[in-house]
């Protein structure tokens, strides 16, 4: 959901043109423009559009070699 | 200042889908695999995609314990029921729970006989009730993953501040980590790969699956819930399988970051703390529930108010419990599609939304 308007704890965000009042105590910083994955109405974190760009482009790069993933290295093993 | 567009319809690309499968299909040769969806949610998504029909014949995708409403073992639900009934109590419910049949009735039913309950959608609905409703008692079933937690234990502590003496919950939360770990050790499932939920993991973050990933060799990805999110996933947990590898990756960073939602799970973690919990199909398991730590303990409703509940077995001719195992199909069910179907369900798997055969069901999955 995309919030518009922020309120202390709450906020009214819509989602393809339908508003609704969410809590957002759990966010950092929250503000209008951003977009928040919304459960049992709590924004539970915001949605970063840079990294849905990086995770298509990362998708777009695979090859056999494996990835490294965009939160960083694999963790050693054994 | 304008933020970014968020564009997800990329995630859902034919072509970009589509590429994956192919290289999926290529990694894995003949090998088979089982990998298990440890989230409703993507259940949901795969059966709605026709993802299964998009991928090599070895790759089976098998659904996990990843649908709330369907772990919540039948002395729980019974439990409900039994509020529900009681006088001046509002039972005040997540939707999905309606329909799940007791023993001899259903929240729908005692509803449709008088019995006051509501449908929320958010805790707070549920604290709000209380306060427009002073007379009566209202009762939450806090059912739920870590994703439910933070926002039922807002509603807890303000409610402790507040001072409102007339509300109250079932603690029923259930933890996610410690049920993919027994999976990952139990011979009937055989996992070869995790596909880790994605909301869950907004709100815990990474350690949990390195940690699982190091100590059960097992490689997790976590991924979201557009066709090519899944796609992505499989084909990483693939190739982790097939080289022998085992870690965590997080293939959906738009939403989960590394360390999760440290507030929210601060919030959890002030009113609940693990506790051995019964899950339908998989037993009980160690730390595997969120229960009330002590200074709460006057809103749960079964200290406040005890009851007895007659023993409720499960419908032994449902076997959602091996399915939310991942050591049964919906379709290996003799009862699905013909004498259990989302009118009239047989188990909690066909009323979820979340759940494994009312996926299946809706979107003609043939297994
Ligand atoms: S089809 Fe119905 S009876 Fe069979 S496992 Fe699923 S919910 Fe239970």
């Amino acid at each position: 959901m995309k919030i518009i308007r922020v309120e202390g704890d709450t906020a009214r965000a819509s989602l393809s043109g339908l508003e609704q009042e969410i809590d957002v105590r759990f966010l950092d910083d929250p503000r209008p423009g951003d977009y928040a994955i919304v459960h049992a109405g709590f924004a539970i974190d915001k949605l970063d559009p840079e990294e849905a760009k990086k995770t298509l482009d990362l998708f777009r790069q695979l090859s056999a070699e494996g990835l490294t993933p965009p939160s960083g290295p694999l963790p050693p093993e054994k | 200042m304008n933020s970014p567009r968020l564009n997800t319809a990329n995630f859902r690309d034919p072509d970009r889908a589509a590429r994956l499968a192919e290289e999926i299909r290529r990694l894995a040769g003949d090998r088979p695999l089982r990998l298990m969806e440890g989230c409703g949610t993507h259940t949901v998504a795969i059966a709605r995609a026709g993802l299964k029909s998009l991928l090599p014949e070895g790759i089976r995708l098998v659904s996990g314990p990843g649908c709330p409403v369907c772990v919540t073992p039948q002395e729980t639900i019974e439990r409900m029921i039994a509020r529900a009934k009681q006088p001046k109590t509002i039972l005040a419910t997540f939707g999905d729970m309606l329909k799940v049949p007791g023993t001899s009735s259903s929240l729908r039913e005692e509803k449709s006989r008088g019995a006051d309950v509501r449908i929320v959608y958010s805790p707070l609905e549920a604290l709000r009730l209380a306060r427009e409703n002073p007379g009566k008692r209202v009762v939450l079933p806090a059912v739920g993953f870590e994703t439910t937690q933070p926002p039922v234990a807002a509603a807890v502590i303000e409610a402790e501040r507040s001072g409102l003496d007339n509300f109250y919950i079932i603690p029923a939360g259930r933890l996610i980590p410690p049920a993919l770990e027994l999976l990952c050790g139990d011979p009937e499932t055989r996992i070869d790969g995790l596909i880790c939920p994605g909301h869950v993991s907004v709100i815990i973050g990474l350690e949990p699956y390195r940690d699982l990933a190091r100590r059960r060799r097992v490689p997790c990805a976590v991924a979201g819930f557009e066709p090519v999110d899944i796609l992505g996933a499989v084909r990483e947990l693939v190739r982790m399988a097939v080289s022998g590898e085992s870690g965590a990756v997080n293939l959906y960073p738009r939403a989960v970051r590394e360390g999760g939602n440290p507030k929210a799970r601060r919030t959890a973690a002030e009113v609940f703390r693990p506790v051995d919990a019964a899950w339908r199909g998989l037993g009980v398991i160690p730390a595997g529930g969120a229960g009330l730590r002590a200074r709460y303990h006057r809103f749960d409703i079964d200290r406040a108010d005890p009851v007895e509940i007659p023993p409720a077995p499960a419908d032994p001719a449902c076997i959602c419990g091996r399915v939310l195992r991942g050591a049964a199909d919906p379709a290996d069910c003799p009862l699905f599609g013909s004498g259990c179907d989302p009118s009239r369900p047989r188990g909690p798997c066909m009323v979820s939304a979340e759940g494994a055969c009312a996926a299946w069901h809706r979107y003609g999955v043939k297994g």
